[in-house]
């Protein structure tokens, strides 16, 4: 296993999170409502709340006492982070923090043009981050709804970057057809509670498409 | 330059205008000779001060916004702009005495620090909090610690720095009361025009005081041009 949540309760102004047991080796979307404690669950596991109890486990050791920054895990949060370097620039300075080269991974992900640039689009900026981040050599990738302010072709070109990403993802997101196009499984999360994992047929089987979309119509808003 | 920081330069450079004609029609527009070696007095004072006052600042600043053990703090470090400054000297007073720094540049710069550190948090907290939470998340989640992170902060806000340079430097130059308790002497402006109008009254000082509304004027234009500016931040 590679990510592997256990009894996790986090406590945070009066709302509780409750997750008897996740684990993610693949692509796995959290689905949920707003409210319901996605984002909350992503930054616990990257060490910024803690938790009340239960443990997190990243390749069978627990790293629920460790301060983020020794965390093996890729975090990428809601708003798109926008360092102030140029392109190259940062990803240099991650190649350096991480002892890596950038080059192979960002020709990889089909980003080489993105290096030179020196204003971003937004969408861009999320590209770039992703493939900063991946320069950590994450054992997973946390991403906190990535698309929430992308327009639908910007979108897609990120959903196509992370499903080609060779790393397990946890991806948090309440649309379902962002959980559709990327998911391997999808966990859904109601008012704090982690009701169940589901894989997802949908790209094999367009059954699948209506049993998610009926399964996500049920959860209730927090 | 765009129409409304055009408008907002004329604006203020007419309100000092006028804020001035009445000194300037009643007691005329020269100086004392001694005062522009006060000026000069006061400036190097809060030159010094204002560059202990932005590093202090930054730290302070980023720590009050992304700690939240820390953001009690806050209350502490403005409540120096609450207090009249006189009470502040009377506090720092002890210290100053026992260390016989009274009348001493290190008192006048111990006291500029103090009344003009809260600006320079509160411009560079507000700064940060702009930014908002997620640069530091990802910076930390990257594996990136303490003075590095400061380090892209400051790269993401040099105006809000030199705002915050600029706010702190007037303040400092502009202090009284805490100089009445702890330090009359190197003089500062505050302290000279203060003297000088027990002596004599208005007439010695008032070209003095249009002086300063001059000094006034330039941190208002800077910040208007800074603020009116595109903003890194």
């Amino acid at each position: 296993m590679v990510l592997e949540v256990r009894d996790l309760v986090v406590s945070k102004g009066g709302f509780r999170l409750e997750i008897k047991y996740l684990q993610v080796t693949r692509k796995t979307v959290l689905l949920g409502r707003n409210g319901a404690g996605k984002s909350t669950l992503l930054r616990c596991l990257m060490g910024f709340i803690r938790q009340v109890s239960g443990l997190i486990l990243v390749e069978g050791r627990d790293i629920s006492q460790l301060p983020p920054e020794e965390r093996p895990l890729g975090y990428i949060p809601q708003r798109v982070v926008k360092l102030p370097l140029a392109p190259k620039q940062q990803l240099e300075f991650f190649s350096r923090l991480h002892c890596g080269d950038y080059r192979p991974l960002v020709s990889k992900l089909g980003l080489s043009s993105l290096v030179d640039k020196k204003n971003l689009s937004l969408g861009e900026a999320q590209l770039l981050t992703i493939a900063t981040t991946l320069l950590k050599n994450p054992s997973a990738l946390l991403m906190d709804e990535p698309c929430a302010n992308l327009d639908w072709p910007t979108k897609r070109l990120v959903l196509e970057t992370v499903r080609n990403i060779d790393v397990p993802v946890l991806y948090v997101t309440h649309d379902p057809l962002e959980a559709l196009m990327i998911a391997d499984e999808v966990a859904l999360l109601e008012n704090g509670i982690l009701k169940e994992v589901y894989p997802n047929n949908a790209r094999e089987d367009m059954s699948g498409v209506f049993e998610l979309y009926d399964l996500y119509k049920r959860l209730k808003p927090s | 330059m765009d129409r409304t920081l055009s408008a907002a330069l004329m604006v203020s450079i007419s309100y000092f205008t006028l804020l001035a004609l009445p000194g300037i029609m009643l007691y005329g527009p020269l100086p004392p000779p001694r005062f522009l070696e006060t000026i000069v007095s006061t400036a190097t004072h809060s030159t010094l001060s204002t560059l202990l006052v932005i590093p202090t600042s930054l730290i302070l600043g980023y720590t009050l916004t992304f700690r939240t053990e820390a953001r009690y703090l806050t209350t502490l470090i403005l409540s120096t702009t609450a207090i009249p400054h006189t009470a502040i000297g009377v506090l720092l007073s002890p210290i100053i005495f026992n260390l016989q720094l009274t009348d001493t540049s290190a008192a006048i710069i111990l006291g500029m620090f103090i009344v003009s550190t809260p600006i320079g948090v509160g411009v560079l907290r507000a700064s940060f909090a702009a930014q908002g939470v997620e640069m530091e998340e990802y910076l930390r989640g990257m594996g990136v610690r303490g003075f590095r992170i400061l380090w892209f902060y400051l790269r993401a806000s040099p105006t809000s720095v030199l705002l915050a340079a600029l706010l702190s430097w007037f303040r400092a130059f502009s202090e009284l009361g805490v100089f009445l308790i702890i330090a009359q002497r190197p003089q500062t402006v505050g302290i000279y025009i203060f003297e000088e109008f027990l002596k004599t009254g208005p007439t010695a000082v008032i070209s003095a005081s249009l002086i300063l509304l001059g000094v006034a004027l330039v941190l208002t234009l800077a910040t208007v041009v800074l603020e009116g500016g595109p903003r890194s931040s």
